[in-house]
């Protein structure tokens, strides 16, 4: 993968899909335009349909496993990136946590801004 | 009571019974990658423990230690499920998010603390071992 230009907005996740995915109380989302983003190799979909009505599919490597990216029928023209493909990605700074209401109490989040669903929400 | 869980589409699903015998928190490069997040979260099992009902895709590699190491997760929505390790080939790590109710998991250690992503927090009264 190569990104080529900055991100639009960083976040954690703790809706309860992405802690399924994850298997971790929480995922990282870095928001790019698709248009910066390269993508080569394999890859299997997994498109659901939200609570919000909105369509979330993602995208992860049929031989590992790995999360590679998805795409939100909410904001077209965008890609959402997990910092752990990075290899973590030091430059990964959340500035909010979305869906917090369904936070797992084990799970420790930075001090950043808390939404129960959305941030416009 | 027994412990449930699936993954995200529901294909693969599970029943623990009893307890872990351990679990923890790894910052390893292979746990950021395959969660996408800072850390991956596992309760470790005894095998008999744990009941799987469908088919995980199965991930094998050596790790730096020389140990096989192997995730399976689910073919169809990818969600991470269990991890298996050479060095004790009588468990399996269950991750903790795949749990339906997770109320009861609290990390006892932490591994690769090294390889922690700034961004990404523990509680500081966690062990770290590693």
């Amino acid at each position: 993968m190569r990104v080529s230009g900055p991100a639009r907005a960083m976040m954690l996740c703790t809706c309860t899909e992405c802690q399924k995915v994850t298997g971790a109380g929480h995922s990282g989302v870095a928001i790019f335009n698709r248009a910066d983003v390269e993508i080569s190799g394999p890859l299997t979909a997994f498109a659901r349909k939200a609570d919000s009505g909105a369509t979330l599919t993602r995208y992860f490597c049929p031989t590992c496993g790995t999360p590679v990216y998805a795409e939100t029928s909410r904001w077209t023209g965008a890609i959402l990136l997990p910092p752990g493909f990075f290899g973590g990605g030091g430059w990964f700074a959340p500035k909010q946590v979305i869906f917090h209401r369904s936070h797992l109490e084990w799970d420790v989040l930075p001090d950043i801004a808390l939404f129960d669903t959305y941030r416009e929400a | 009571m027994a412990k449930r869980g699936r993954c995200n589409c529901g294909e693969i699903h599970f029943v623990v019974e009893g307890e872990p015998e351990r679990m923890a928190l790894c910052h390893c490069d292979a746990c950021r990658r395959a969660t996408g997040t800072g850390h991956n979260v596992q309760a470790f099992f005894r095998k008999d423990q744990v009941e799987i009902t469908g088919t995980p895709s199965a991930y094998e590699w050596t790790a730096d230690s020389g140990n096989t190491r192997k995730w399976l997760f689910c073919p169809k929505c990818g969600s991470r499920l269990f991890g298996e390790n050479s060095r004790a080939p009588d468990m399996v790590g269950i991750a903790a998010g795949a749990f339906e109710d997770s109320s009861w998991f609290k990390p006892q250690f932490i591994v690769c603390s090294g390889q922690r992503p700034d961004w990404d927090m523990v509680d500081p009264a966690i062990e770290v071992r590693s």
